[in-house]
């Protein structure tokens, strides 16, 4: 494999693997996406001998490739946990959007909104997946993860760099 | 022909300048969005529970949003926590203040040295040294987030300039 992607394909691993913590998942993408991107940048800087400055595309783009993995990862892990539960999250809040539709009087399409998401509840609760609420998980962990880890690969790229400098 | 190359070579730059100022101000409009996004419940007082809930929701996936850990007026609450809000400020001030300027020398020890006060704040409100304190995560957030924003601007420079030589070339 090429040696840019086993770096980003350990780190978001890592990453989607700590994910399925209780409770660290709420800091997934502000705090372990952007360290697995560090440390992806770290492992690619240790695996190329002789590179002494890491370009800030490839930060980018490590940072962002990191991120992908860690979204895929993570997203598959919540699926076989929704699967072997029959629950999820969405399973939780669906009452809370029932209730908020009924206060505000919302209408028709947000009737046919929750009549998707009861729809997703029951093929949840029944079979244990939903195509469409495996999409949008996924698709969200992809967009937020995202952001996230090329934020993080710029950050981790400067500090990488300056620190080489300042050791040479 | 010399002083042509040097006048293609500051017009080149002038405009890879120009570029990077824009990607600043769209940076600094993104963030104050996202600050206004969790600022909302204290801002405006009007309750909208889709907007609350959606809202609730975006930030839910950045912060833990611990409910004595949110900063809140007149009983409302942050959506974020005090240390978030400390970040997310510290990065927004950091930009405001490099709008024109260019980050010049940094160092990594800057950063730990930044980083320290947050992380012995953490432990040692987990340890049950003291108790969680709003003023002081906000400040310690503000330090880190403003001198993490500082490597992000440097790094945001380099590809810019980068850039710019790479075409000189």
């Amino acid at each position: 494999m090429n040696k840019k992607y086993l770096p980003a394909l350990v780190s978001g691993f890592g990453a989607a693997v700590l994910t399925t913590i209780p409770g660290v998942d709420s800091v997934a993408c502000c705090l372990l996406v952007p360290f697995a991107s560090g440390a992806s940048i770290y492992l690619y800087k240790k695996s190329q001998t002789g590179l002494l400055k890491i370009e800030t595309k490839t930060g980018i783009f490590l940072g962002f490739l990191t991120a992908v993995f860690a979204a895929i990862f993570a997203s598959s892990f919540e699926l076989i946990i929704t699967y072997l539960t029959n629950s999820s999250d969405l399973v939780v809040s669906l009452p809370q959007a029932e209730q908020l539709v009924r206060d505000m009087n919302l209408g028709q399409d947000a009737e046919e909104s929750l009549k998707i998401m009861r729809q997703m509840v029951l093929d949840i609760q029944t079979k244990g997946f939903s195509l469409l609420y495996s999409v949008l998980i996924t698709l969200l962990n992809l967009i937020t993860y995202s952001i996230f880890g090329i934020v993080g690969g710029m950050v981790a790229t400067a500090i990488i760099n300056k620190r080489n400098i300042n050791s040479v | 022909m010399i002083l042509s190359g040097i006048n293609n070579f500051s017009s080149k730059t002038n405009s890879e300048n120009f570029t990077l100022l824009c990607s600043k101000i769209v940076l600094l409009t993104i963030l104050a969005i996202w600050i206004l996004g969790f600022l909302k419940p204290i801002i405006l007082f009007q309750n909208n529970i889709l907007t609350d809930y959606f809202l609730g929701i975006i930030y839910s996936k950045v912060c833990h949003q611990v409910d004595f850990k949110c900063i809140t007026i007149e009983h409302e609450s942050m959506l974020v926590c005090a240390r978030c809000a400390g970040i997310y400020s510290g990065v927004f001030i950091s930009v405001i203040f490099m709008l024109f300027r260019k980050v010049s020398k940094l160092n990594v020890n800057i950063f730990i040295v930044a980083s320290i006060p947050l992380v012995a704040d953490v432990f040692l409100t987990n340890l049950n040294v003291y108790n969680y304190s709003h003023p002081l995560a906000f400040i310690t957030g503000l330090v880190f987030g403003g001198m993490l924003c500082l490597f992000f601007l440097s790094e945001l420079e380099n590809l810019f300039l980068n850039k710019s030589i790479n075409r000189n070339e």
